[in-house]
């Protein structure tokens, strides 16, 4: 699971009020190489919460992203370079996600979050 | 007289999923009858809901520029919607809309402006695609492929029209056409 899917996954536990973004527990982050795209990265940019981006790239190791960004760092190659590491190529292979109001744990295996809701909590 | 019995074949990966069939291939078609269109459009959000997508509401409310949906229509009792087994696939309760009725409004929620909403139907046996914008969105317009040929169901979310353009295609008949 890449960085930028749990940027648009949130926990829908019923009666949850805000249940984004997820914490991230990481037990195995693999990287997987993407073409790197500006283009794309800039189009995405406006789309991402950055704050939820930098604490998910922290969980999983990943430091180089500032703290805050502004849209005029679009044309700085280093800052593209280190945005598409975080949100394409690094992959939460096995963890969990965890519900930020809760504490429920949606398991990630082989990649894969699995956010099925069990039937009390839909 | 021998009873004849329909064959359908079903994936290698999994013993209850059938071959991707007519349905499936009905929302290819329609999406590469627009291709033009989406590429115009550009979209930066694209979505596929599926069963148990586990999408954040709030999160992507109005950011998705292009969402497309194969929601389960086939009329059933309202108990299968939703259930455990393979049957939440293709169920979709008493008058088949139970599911599609609470797509629409998350729909409303989830796309943006100039967001587009493709989502499979049944009309009359017939596959159809029905391609949903919102009245603001004129971008649309210059599409003049389409013909206009069922009225708008009242049903649908109000800032939402539908419309049956050139892409409501029965999948034998679109063989020829691009």
């Amino acid at each position: 699971m890449r960085l930028l899917t749990h940027n648009m996954l949130s926990s829908n536990i019923k009666g949850v009020n805000n249940g984004f973004p997820l914490l991230i527990e990481a037990e195995k982050v693999v990287e997987k190489l993407v073409d790197f795209n500006p283009d794309f990265l800039r189009n995405i940019f406006p789309k991402i919460d950055w704050k939820a981006l930098v604490a998910a790239a922290r969980a999983v190791g990943y430091g180089e992203l500032p703290d805050a960004a502004d849209p005029a760092m679009l044309d700085s190659d280093d800052f593209l370079r280190h945005l598409h590491h975080a949100l394409l190529q690094l992959h939460l292979e096995e963890g969990a996600l965890v519900c930020p109001e809760t504490g429920r744990r949606f398991p990630v295996n082989k990649g894969i979050p699995n956010m099925l809701l069990h039937e009390d909590e839909v | 007289m021998p009873s004849k019995i329909a064959q359908i074949r079903l994936v290698g990966s999994h013993f209850e999923v059938y071959e991707p069939c007519d349905d499936s291939f009905a929302l290819v078609d329609a999406l590469l009858a627009d291709l033009t269109n989406l590429l115009e459009h550009k979209p930066k959000l694209c979505m596929e809901v599926g069963c148990g997508s586990g999408t954040g509401e709030k999160r992507l409310a109005g950011l998705v520029d292009v969402m497309v949906v194969n929601p389960p229509y086939v009329p059933t009792p309202e108990e299968e919607v939703g259930c455990d087994g393979i049957a939440s696939a293709w169920a979709g309760g008493e008058n088949g809309r139970s599911v599609i009725d609470k797509i629409l409004p998350m729909a409303d929620k989830l796309l943006s402006d100039r967001g587009w909403l493709y989502m499979r139907s049944t009309e009359e046996e017939s596959l159809h695609v029905i391609k949903f914008w919102r009245d603001s969105d004129r971008l649309l317009e210059a599409s003049e492929t389409g013909t206009v040929n069922k009225i708008v169901p009242t049903r649908v979310i109000e800032s939402l029209l539908s419309h049956f353009p050139g892409i409501s295609l029965r999948r034998s008949g679109n063989s020829k056409s691009s």
